[in-house]
This record gives structure tokens, C-alpha cells and sequence, in this order.
């Protein structure tokens, strides 16, 4: 069928409603879902694909999936070919066969029209926890994914519309939290199969032909607007670098280098790392592929479609396999979606925004969290507990914008939500001593980083373990554009636990520890990078900052050039004037 | 019955509906003033007596009841003229407000604001108190701290206070006590303790609630006062009462009380307007559509009850009480079409709002909207002119649609003008099919009000994309909701935290909280009036799965509580489950987090004079005009007839065109219009 024949309201309907469809599957996992990695960081992603399975759209879920959702369902599908039934529901959360971590599991289910294969509605859900060694699917000691808790296979958990109760049962069986992952499983499930209903009606309505028409114009549609706007952008190889952590296991920091090549219409990302490691730092191809393409539309106006159409534009290589960001079996990698995923989105940020600086949009915090898990004192039931606002760092700023405080990684981009403290200590035996934003956390730029927090809580009644993951602990996020990073203690995450005697013990990533009542979880997440020289911030933007404890009185002088008077918080104009002119000669990199 | 005055204030227009002792109805549409409001209020309150015809004083002294509907809490909202508010919170907590649980509404949106904190940060003032989830005083109130906060609001000109702490809820002594420093320190400094906004666990709800309450307050404090003033000096006796959120009507005290339930004031009376319509045909389950120059507020009302929603977010700002779920889209008469890079062609949200208006208003508007199109069809009068003072501007209309739609599409003008009528019909549509399928309901099963100044062109082709047979117009639908104001009760809700599980929780304490919040409730609807045998009360109970973070709602009407009647709620919370997410857990625990109660206050109901049936003839057309029917492969001349001179009992076929005081209805080939009391019913032959 012609471009010219499909008519524009039909096209219209269609694509509103695989938006809508989409949306409606995150509505149920959002208000139905049982993990709190799930529920409150909302770690998620919808998408519908055609029969290729080509990606059609998918929900303004959080950025990790992004890619990963494409090659989880590509070999579903591949593994499943000339076995794929009406009634099927499929699962799967190995990295090895394009799954981002193990604890991200991808329910789908062939939507079927006139006995042939017409959709597949996918959602991918970060559940509670994993089995393994490590409470929550993250282990700092593991050196290959074997230690990771258990592998899913593409396999089937409803065949034929009668669900495989063994196999559920084995899944939620593996591990600790088997109610509220059996909850969560039947969240997606529900969700696939509202899905599929709304996916029946518009068939229903409008003939398979006629869809199918729309879904060839909207991928073109994607394509020609994705085009469009890197044909706008000025040609050139443009570079970028950034830095991974060390991982616990000796690795020294690693380098990220990026290559992107624009041009005319079309760009390359070319990716080059480091040998994999033997820690969970690792990546498979999906996890960089989601964090490629996050980089990318970060310089793309945000109305362009995200589906197959659009990324058609945009080549991809990730390195050698073996390498660090094309890890094969058995890398471990149950960091990978937010490390090195956090450095792959700067490096790439970093290249572009040499092209295109007047969008540029630095570093957020990066992912180090703690974990705690124990039976519950009052139910004796074990629990699983993401300690969430104490990894909520700042945001990074973009051109024309300061940073939002507390969004935690770029991994989740807005979508993870700290959940309310009452809610918190109501379905947990703890309490919380204090969680506000933390002066002097942000970069500081013409457009400073959003603020990071400070947070401590107990275990009220028990004792608990508790495990510290990631990475943040040496490197501020990067900021761009003439702004710095400087290193401070209080732009990295800090942690400590005052014990009950009131010693303070500083905690190390990657490590476990016990707390008991009385002993206090203290936790310091950084604020973002900034955009921009610092000492272009307009003076009474500085001024309101100091005014409302963001900024202090020292480094509105230190670092923006502002001279603030510390009992009436008025600008000494003249002193002012002084430093920023002083200032002018010098490079703004502290 | 005595007469009663609805007045609705919109942005662009205040609309006015008096219903007479003698049941006759009466509307008038004035333009706003938003500076001074009872300018407009004063010409539309001339204009209805000049209908009657009688002196304004007569007019008033047979009035018993002015409900008065108004955005100016929202306005002071959007436009951020509240109230310079400060916030004492718990210390160590003072900015949940501005994190917003770290709630980024688009994430692939790198330039996307937050929206402005309601109160910066140097005014959210921490005292340091602490209660534990059981209620227990774990840090004690430091009271010097509440006096230093004091000291500091008098000194920065603060004029209202939010007061959220932790859990107080559960223990509201530290708030309560903060609450009598604050009134002895600062007199006639507006004060709203969260215990008293809203009880519920979860504190940033709670939080923003109670700031979103003091920052609107005084604003809403001083036009209450505006308008009573203003109706005393017009020796108006009767009573003034205002819409709420809620669908419900209040007292100028109570609503001064909790402004934030005037937020929704306004759209919130379709649902009450859609219901008295219904009536007529015995219908209880309704969708009410009303579609307005810039926006199309869609709410769903089952078994007589329009659905309330909590914790959702006005404009931005989360907002805890409950208010009617209206789902608000951007298709209105003023949306724009635009086709985009990608060769796709859309239409709203953004709207080319009252000016410069559509570009067939002639006020220098270039963008084609929704009303463009309509005029292009010929299903608008072009020769109308508006609020008497705006003629319409045919030419403008097709070189809008011509030039921004149908060149780049290759499509004749008429053709793009239709594309425009169906995609705002299918996104009001999508709108249905968000309060309806996507919450488990089939809106096939609901009876469709389709109202607003241009809801009656759309009215039969929306209800085809939703795929019913008919649709229904009230004669009233320019002023539906200043029409829905008069029908509507006076109404409360109240709500309690409970937190516990329903398989453990005593029945009795259950029944304490029901009594406690029962009894508050009597007290308010006493206090305007309300004789105890007019009031009903519903209960209502926020449930879940252990585990989840949201709840589903039950409610049910007063009775004994028991084991067994809590288990029968429990039964039917499954049954909500599973028509809202397509699956039930019944071997799962629940929990109920918690409980509310609406009071509602019956008041006289309003009945119409019916007009005199006139014997036999079909009714003779005013004119005719040519109309684009794609049924008929283009352009048919049809026949107009003027509304006000239809019989009940009457019918027209279509093709054709009935033409009210402010709006047309489209009888679309294929269809036949009959009026039936108060409502053109529009069906398929």
C-alpha cells in the first residue's frame, strides 16, 4: 500500500492507541506491583512490537530497557520460532540471550489476528530479588553470573492459555520474597493480557491490512523525524570519554571512550572499553544499547517516536566481544544497568555535546544503594528493602536548566520515586531520623546540578543485614561546558553507620554489614554536574540559593564569585564585582 | 420550590442559569471580569431579570438558593497569586514538599522544569517534635522553636501557614498545639493544620495538600467575603453557596475552611447537571462530555455517583481530598490542527484559547482549529455572531484549514476539515476510554451528555467513535455546569487513617472512626441548614494487596459493622481488582489504609416546566444552508430549524440543523433528533 492511501485519521487512531496500550500496562504495574524496586523506583518498561518483532512504540517508562527490550524480544521470538500460539505467555531475564540484568524480567505474549502473528505486548519488570548468595539479586563478590541467582531462559508460563503453574511455581520458589514476586508476576500478566484486549479492538475495528499499513507509516514516520534532526546537527567525529569506578575486586577505574560520527542524516556510536572484568560491572550488548540510544536522544527533540523506525538512523558498535560494554558468557553483570550504564550515557553526552553544546546535559548521580534484608520482627517474614532515598542523588543540569534534586541515576531518568517515609515505616520495622536536601551537594555552573540528599534510618525490634553496592564514591558526576566537577566529600556518596555506642564506621562500596536498634544507616548522596562557568550564574540566582541553604555563604564566594553577607544574606556588590572580574582571567576548572 | 440562581465564572465567560418558582428556565452568558467580579456577576443578574421581565430586587427576593461556581482558587493556583505561605514540618523533613517523592512527570524531556515550590525553602520553618507510626511521642514538641518560626513569619509578612508533621495523624496533639501558638501569636493569620485537611498517612500528599489549603485560603477567604457583601448590599437574603470539588455544594464558612476542595469548582458540577437530565430516561450509569473553547472535561458517573479520585496532581501540585475525576484533554473549539514534520497531522492539545481565538473569529488567529473546521463544514452558523459582539469570518476559517492542513496533505479543504472533526472527536474519544475501559467499565453501557458550546456539532459522530446508538443534548449545554450548580446537594467528605489488616482489624474501632467522622459531618450540614431526615451518608474504604503502594475503593452505605459485613467488603474490593487490572488475588491478604465518609445533604429537588405540546405538524425549518456530510459524498443543502420553537414530541431527520441561542446541534444523515423535555435525544433511524 501507497504512502498516499492510508488516511490520516486512521493513522492517528492506531498510534494512539499503542500509546495508550503502553500506557495502561504501566498503570497496572504501577498501582498493582508488590516490589519496591518495582513499585517506587518504578523500574519498568512497556512496549509493542509487531510480528518482525519490530519495536512500534514503547512507554515513557525509564530508560534502561530501552534497548534491552528490543533483544529480549527478538529472542523470544527467535528461540520460540514456529512455536509461538494464541494463549502463549513467554518470560525471560537472561543477559546472555538480550536481557539487560537478572532481576529485569520480560513477560510477552503474541497478540494473534486471523490465525497469524500480528503483535507482541512486552513488558519488562525489575523484581525483588533473585535467589543467589545476596539478598535483591545484586552481589558485590560474584565474579561470573552463575553467582547472580537463577537464569530464565526464553521460556513459557502459559502455553495455550493454560498457565504452567510448575514453572511459576519455580521461579517464585527460587526466591526470598515469593509472595510479592508471585504479585508482581501477576502483574505482568495482567497487563500483557489488557494489552492484547485493546490490541483485539483496534483489529477489530479497522482490519489487519489497514493496520498493518499504518504500522509500516509509522515506522517511516519515526525514521523521517529522527533523520531530520541529526541532519541538522553540523557533521564531524566528535569524542567523548568518562570513567567507571573501581568494582571491589581491584579493577582500578576504567576508561570509557565514545566515537560518534555524524553524518548527513545518519550517525555512528562506536564504543570502546576495556577486556570484561570479573565483577558485576559488566555489560551486555542490550544494556549498551539502551544507554547509546539515551545518550543520543538527550540531543533529540523529545516528541520524536522511540521505535524501530527512528533508531534505523543510528548505528551502533559496541566493541569486541568480551569487552567490558559486549560481555559474553559468563560475565557477570547485575550492576550493569546502572554501572557502568551511568558512565556509557556520559561518554556519549560528553562526544554530542561537542557538536551540539547549546543542548548539553550533564552527569547525575550515580547508583550506590544499600540493601537490607531480615525477617520482619512482627510477621516473621523476610523482607527485602531498597533503601531508596538514600541513593536519590541530584540531577545533572542541562543548557538553560539547573538539575532536579534527588532523581537518583540517569538509568531511571525521573521515573524512580523515593516513596513517603510514613508509608516507608509502615510496612517496615524502621525508622527514619532525618531525609532533606544537602547544602553544597550540586556542581556548581551557570546552571548548577540538582542537590542530593541526606538521610539515616534504624532497624527498630531486629536485627538486620545489610549489603552496599555501586559505585559514586570517588568521581563527582561530570559536569559540561565550562563548568567543573570539583571533587568534594560532599559531591561523591558518602555512608557511615553511628553505631549505638556512637562510633562511626565509614562503609565501603561493595560490602555487607549488620545493624541492630540503635545503630544508625546514614547515607549522603551527591548532587549532579553542572552546565556552564559558574561564575555566569546570574548573582541573585546565587543570592536565593544561599538564601534557601542550597548554596553556602563560603562557596557562593569560593566557587560562583557571589560575596554574601552571612547575618543579612544581602550581595556585597563591590566584592562581588571584585571576584568575578579576578576570576576572569582563570579558567573555570577548579 | 423558590427560584435559584446558578453562576458559573469561567476565563472567558461567566455563564448565568435561574430556574423560577414556576419551573422556567432561564440562561445568560456574560464576558468575565476577572478584576472585578461582580461587575459581570451585576450585568449577567440584570440580564436574567430582563428576561422575566422584572426589576432586579424583585428577581432576588424570590430567590431562596446562589450557588456559585469559580476558578479563583484554581487561577491563584496556575497563575501563582496565592497567599505568601510558609510550612512548619517536622525537623529533619522540611522538604518533601519540594522533592515531590522525586516525581518527574517527562523523562525524556531534558528541559522540563519542576513546577515552582508553593513555599521556598527559607519559609519552610523546621520544628523539632517527632511521633513514632504508633502514635507515641518519641521527640517532644520544643514549643521555643514554634515561637521562634512565629517571630520570623511576622517579621518576613508571611499571611498564611501550612502546619505537616509526621504521623500527626495518628497523634494530632504537636499540631494541634502548634495550631493554638500560632492563632494566640498571629491573629488573622490564615492557619491549616494537616490533621484538619487531611488525616491520611503519606506525607507528601498530606504535605502538599495542606500547603496547596494555605496558599489558595486567603485568596478564596476574601472573595467569599467579595460576594456575600456584595449580595447582602443587594438586599439578597436567601442563601449563597458555592461548588466544591467534590460535586457537592458548601457554606462560604466551610469553604473558606478547606479552599483546596475549591479547586475543582466549576467543571466538577457536570456530573450533578448530566444526572438531572437523566432522570427523565431513567438512567443512573451516565458519561458527561463537555466540550469548551480550549479544553474537554470528560467524567463518568455509575449508579447515580460521579467517580472521585484522590492523590492526583492539579496543574501539577498533588492534591489529597477527594475530587470528581475529570479527565481534561485539549479538544476544544479552539484546539489547533497542525501536521508535523513527519507528514503526521494532529490536533490539541495546544489551543489558540480566547485570543487570538479561531482563526474564523477574524481577531488575528492564522492556525486552523477544531472550530475552523466545524465552520468549513458548515455545521456552525457562520453567520452567528458571538457574545454579540464577534462575527464570525468564513474566508479566515478555510484559509487556515486550507493553508496549514490541507496543502501540505494534498487533500481538498473539505476533506482536511473532516480529518480535523475526527481526530478531536477520536481524542475525545480516547478521553471516554480512559475514565471508562481503562477502569474496567464498557462506556457502550453508559448513556452519553455531550454539552459545552461546541460539544452539540460533535455530539453524534463522538458517539459513533465509542460505537452508541445515541447521544444526548441538553438544551442547556453552553451553561451546563452554572445549570449543574443548581441541582447540586450540599456535600462533605471526611477521611481517617486506619493502616491495618482487614482480616485482624476490630470492628468496633472501625465503627468509632465512621461514628466520629459521621457525627462531624451532621454538625457542618446542620450549621447550613439541613434538616438531619435530608442527610445520607456513604462510607468508603481504601484497600489493598499487602505489598501494594495503592488502593482500591469499596463503598458502601451506614450500617452495623461485623466480621462478616468486613469480609463481604473484602469480596467486593477482589471483584474491583479484577475489573480494574484484569486479575484478583484471593489467596492474598489485604489491608485497609483508609476510611472515609461523604455526607450528603438532599436538597429540594428542581423540577422543569415542560413546554406545551402543540398539536400535530412537523416543525417548519428557519432556513437551510449547505453542510459537508461525508455520507453524502460532499455537500448537501439542509434544512435549520431555531430550538426554541420545537415541540416535545417533534422529530427531524437528518440531515439537518438545529440551531440554540448559543450553540448548533448536527443531526448527521442517518439520524433523528426529537426533543424530549430538557434533552435532544439524537439516534440512529
Amino acid at each position: 500500500m501507497s504512502e498516499r492511501a492510508i488516511d490520516p485519521v486512521t493513522l492517528a487512531v492506531v498510534n494512539g492507541t499503542l500509546r495508550s496500550v503502553t500506557r495502561e500496562m504501566g498503570i497496572t504495574l504501577d498501582r498493582t506491583s508488590r516490589s519496591p524496586v518495582l513499585k517506587l523506583a518504578r523500574d519498568y518498561s512497556n512496549a509493542v512490537f509487531d510480528a518482525g518483532p519490530r519495536q512500534l512504540m514503547q512507554g515513557e517508562d525509564i530508560p534502561v530497557h530501552l534497548g534491552a527490550i528490543q533483544s529480549s524480544t527478538r529472542a523470544v521470538a527467535r528461540y520460540f520460532e514456529g512455536e509461538i500460539h494464541p494463549g502463549d505467555i513467554m518470560y525471560h531475564n537472561s543477559p546472555a540471550t538480550g536481557g539487560s540484568h537478572k532481576p529485569d524480567c520480560t513477560a510477552l505474549k503474541p497478540v494473534f489476528w486471523d490465525d497469524r502473528l500480528f503483535f507482541w505486548v512486552v513488558n519488562n519488570a525489575h523484581l525483588s530479588d533473585t535467589g543467589g548468595t545476596v539478598p535483591g539479586g545484586y552481589n558485590p563478590l560474584a565474579e561470573d553470573m552463575y553467582a547472580e541467582g537463577f537464569r530464565i531462559p526464553p521460556i513459557k508460563i502459559c502455553d495455550r492459555g493454560i498457565m504452567r503453574r510448575d514453572i511459576v511455581d519455580m521461579i517464585v520458589g527460587s526466591v526470598r520474597t515469593t509472595r510479592h514476586t508471585r504479585g508482581d508476576m501477576r502483574a505482568q500478566i495482567g497487563a500483557v493480557e489488557l494489552a492484547e484486549k485493546r490490541l483485539h479492538g483496534l483489529l477489530r475495528r479497522y482490519g489487519g491490512d489497514t493496520v498493518q499499513a499504518c504500522i509500516e507509516e509509522l515506522l517511516r514516520a519515526g525514521e523521517r523525524l529522527m533523520r531530520r534532526e541529526i541532519a541538522a546537527m553540523p557533521d564531524g567525529v566528535y569524542e567523548g570519554v568518562s570513567w567507571v569506578e573501581d568494582d571491589g575486586h581491584g579493577s582500578g577505574p576504567s576508561r570509557i571512550r565514545c566515537v560518534v560520527e555524524i553524518r548527513g542524516d545518519a550517525m555512528d556510536v562506536r564504543m570502546e572499553s576495556r577486556p570484561q572484568l570479573s565483577s558485576y560491572f559488566n555489560c551486555y550488548s542490550a544494556v549498551t544499547a539502551s544507554a547509546i540510544l539515551l545518550g543520543v536522544i538527550t540531543y533529540v527533540d523529545p516528541s520524536v517516536p522511540r521505535n524501530e523506525g527512528a533508531y534505523r538512523a543510528i548505528g551502533m558498535d559496541f566493541g569486541p566481544a568480551g569487552s567490558m560494554l559486549n560481555a559474553v558468557e559468563p560475565a557477570a553483570c547485575s550492576m550493569s544497568t546502572t554501572t557502568p550504564f551511568d558512565s556509557i550515557v556520559e561518554a556519549v553526552r560528553d562526544a554530542m555535546s561537542k557538536a551540539l553544546p547549546h543542548r548539553a546535559v550533564a552527569g547525575s548521580s550515580h547508583m550506590c544503594f544499600s540493601i537490607w534484608s531480615a525477617p520482619d520482627p512482627r510477621s516473621g517474614e523476610v523482607y527485602v528493602f531498597s533503601a531508596i532515598p538514600g541513593l536519590m542523588g541530584g540531577g545533572g543540569a542541562s543548557w538553560g536548566l539547573d538539575g532536579w534534586h534527588c532523581q537518583g541515576t540517569v538509568a531511571t531518568s525521573g521515573a524512580m520515586l523515593t516513596g513517603d517515609i510514613e508509608l516507608t515505616e509502615h510496612e517496615y520495622p524502621l525508622h527514619t531520623h532525618f531525609y532533606e536536601l544537602e547544602t553544597d551537594s550540586a556542581c556548581p555552573g551557570r546552571w548548577r546540578g540538582g542537590l542530593g540528599g541526606r538521610y539515616a534510618i534504624e532497624p527498630v525490634g531486629h536485627e538486620t543485614t545489610m549489603s552496599s553496592i555501586g559505585e559514586g564514591v570517588q568521581f563527582p558526576p561530570p559536569s559540561l561546558v565550562g563548568a567543573a566537577s570539583p571533587y568534594d566529600r560532599a559531591r561523591v556518596h558518602r555512608r557511615w553507620i553511628v553505631r549505638a555506642d556512637g562510633t562511626r564506621e565509614d562503609l565501603p562500596s561493595h560490602s555487607l554489614a549488620k545493624l541492630r536498634p540503635g545503630d544508625v544507616y546514614h547515607a549522603f548522596p551527591p548532587g549532579g554536574g553542572a552546565v556552564g562557568d559558574p561564575r555566569e550564574r546570574p548573582v541573585e540566582a546565587v543570592r536565593d540559593d544561599v538564601r534557601n541553604g542550597l548554596v553556602s555563604v563560603e562557596r557562593a564566594a569560593a566557587e560562583y564569585g557571589v560575596a554574601i553577607d552571612p547575618t543579612t544574606l544581602e550581595v556585597d556588590v563591590e566584592a562581588t564585582r571584585r571576584r568575578r572580574s579576578a576570576a576572569a582571567g582563570r579558567p573555570a576548572a577548579a | 420550590m423558590r427560584a435559584r440562581i446558578g453562576i458559573d465564572v469561567g476565563g472567558t465567560f461567566t455563564d448565568f442559569v435561574l430556574v423560577d418558582g414556576a419551573g422556567r428556565l432561564f440562561e445568560a452568558k456574560v464576558v468575565s471580569t476577572p478584576g472585578d467580579p461582580a461587575r459581570s456577576i451585576g450585568e449577567g443578574l440584570e440580564a436574567l431579570a430582563a428576561q422575566l421581565p422584572a426589576p432586579l430586587a424583585e428577581l432576588l427576593a424570590s430567590v431562596d438558593l446562589v450557588v456559585h461556581g469559580s476558578t479563583v482558587a484554581l487561577n491563584a493556583l496556575i497563575e501563582q497569586r496565592g497567599a505568601r505561605t510558609a510550612l512548619l514540618t517536622t525537623a529533619g523533613f522540611r522538604d518533601s514538599l519540594e522533592i515531590r517523592l522525586a516525581w518527574k512527570e517527562k523523562r525524556y524531556d531534558w528541559r522540563y522544569p519542576p513546577p515552582p515550590v508553593l513555599v521556598p525553602r527559607h519559609l519552610r520553618l523546621p520544628i523539632r517534635e517527632r511521633i513514632t507510626k504508633e502514635g507515641e511521642v518519641h521527640t517532644p514538641l520544643v514549643e521555643e522553636d514554634v515561637h521562634a518560626a512565629a517571630r520570623e513569619i511576622r517579621r518576613l509578612g508571611v499571611e498564611s501557614i501550612a502546619v505537616c508533621f509526621l504521623w500527626s495523624f495518628r497523634n494530632p496533639a504537636h499540631e494541634r498545639r502548634v495550631g493554638e501558638i500560632l492563632a494566640a501569636e498571629l491573629p488573622g493569620v490564615y492557619v491549616s493544620l494537616s490533621v484538619d485537611v487531611l488525616p491520611e498517612i503519606r506525607e507528601y500528599d498530606r504535605t502538599s495538600t495542606t500547603v496547596v489549603n494555605a496558599y489558595v485560603g486567603p485568596i478564596l477567604r476574601r472573595y467569599v467575603e467579595a460576594i456575600e457583601t456584595y449580595f447582602a448590599a443587594l438586599g439578597y437574603r436567601g442563601a449563597v453557596r458555592y461548588q466544591q470539588s467534590n460535586a457537592g455544594i458548601a457554606s462560604g464558612a466551610e469553604i473558606v475552611k478547606k479552599a483546596v476542595c475549591a479547586l475543582g469548582s466549576g467543571p466538577a458540577a457536570a456530573p450533578p447537571a448530566g444526572l438531572f437530565h437523566s432522570r427523565r430516561f431513567a438512567q443512573d450509569d451516565i458519561l458527561t462530555v463537555d466540550m469548551g473553547g480550549t479544553s474537554c472535561d470528560v467524567c463518568l458517573v455509575r449508579r447515580g455517583q460521579p467517580d472521585l479520585a484522590k492523590g492526583v496532581d492539579v496543574h501539577r501540585y498533588r492534591i489529597g481530598v477527594p475530587m470528581i475525576d475529570v479527565n481534561t484533554v485539549g479538544a476544544g473549539g479552539g484546539s489547533i490542527a497542525f501536521v508535523d514534520e513527519g507528514g503526521i497531522l494532529h490536533v490539541g492539545p495546544r489551543s489558540a484559547g480566547a485570543r487570538p481565538g479561531p482563526a474564523g473569529y477574524g481577531l488575528g488567529g492564522v492556525e486552523p482549529t477544531v472550530t475552523d473546521a466545524d465552520i468549513v463544514l458548515g455545521y456552525v452558523d457562520a453567520s452567528r455572531t458571538l457574545g454579540g459582539r464577534i462575527g464570525l469570518r468564513p474566508d479566515l476559517a478555510r484559509r487556515a484549514v486550507h493553508e496549514r492542513v490541507a496543502a501540505p496533505l494534498a487533500l481538498a479543504d473539505e476533506v482536511a476539515a473532516l480529518a480535523i472533526f475526527k481526530i478531536v472527536n477520536n481524542n475525545m474519544a480516547r478521553a471516554i476510554h480512559e475514565v471508562s475501559v481503562e477502569r474496567g467499565y464498557d462506556p457502550r453501557d453508559f448513556a452519553l451528555y455531550v454539552a459545552g458550546g461546541c460539544g452539540p456539532v460533535h455530539a453524534w459522530m463522538l458517539a459513533r467513535e465509542i460505537g452508541v446508538e445515541r447521544v444526548f443534548v441538553p438544551r442547556v449545554a453552553p451553561a451546563f455546569c452554572a445549570f449543574g450548580e443548581v441541582v447540586s446537594d450540599v456535600r462533605h467528605d471526611y477521611s481517617r487513617s486506619v493502616a491495618g489488616r482487614m482480616d485482624t482489624i476490630d470492628p468496633a474501632r472501625l465503627g468509632r472512626l465512621f461514628a466520629e467522622m459521621e457525627e462531624e459531618g451532621s454538625r457542618a450540614l446542620g450549621a447550613e441548614g439541613i434538616a438531619p431526615a435530608r442527610v445520607e451518608v456513604t462510607r468508603r474504604y481504601d484497600i489493598r494487596y499487602v505489598g501494594q503502594i495503592y488502593e482500591c475503593v469499596v463503598t458502601t452505605p451506614r450500617g452495623p459493622l461485623t466480621a462478616q459485613s468486613l469480609r463481604e467488603i473484602v469480596e467486593r474490593f477482589h471483584g474491583v481488582h479484577q475489573s480494574l487490572y484484569a486479575y484478583a488475588e484471593r489467596d492474598n491478604l489485604c489491608e485497609l489504609i483508609n476510611v472515609g465518609v461523604s455526607v450528603t445533604g438532599k436538597l429540594a429537588p428542581v423540577d422543569l416546566a415542560e413546554r406545551r405540546a402543540e398539536g400535530g405538524g412537523p416543525p417548519a425549518p428557519i432556513g437551510a444552508r449547505p453542510v459537508y456530510f461525508e455520507e453524502r459524498g460532499g455537500t448537501v443543502d439542509s434544512p435549520v430549524y431555531a430550538g426554541d420553537r420545537l415541540r416535545p414530541g417533534q422529530v427531524i431527520d437528518g440531515p439537518a440543523v438545529v440551531e440554540e441561542k448559543a450553540t448548533s446541534i448536527v443531526a448527521f444523515p442517518g439520524t433523528r433528533l426529537r426533543l424530549d423535555g430538557a434533552t435532544y435525544v439524537l439516534a440512529a433511524v
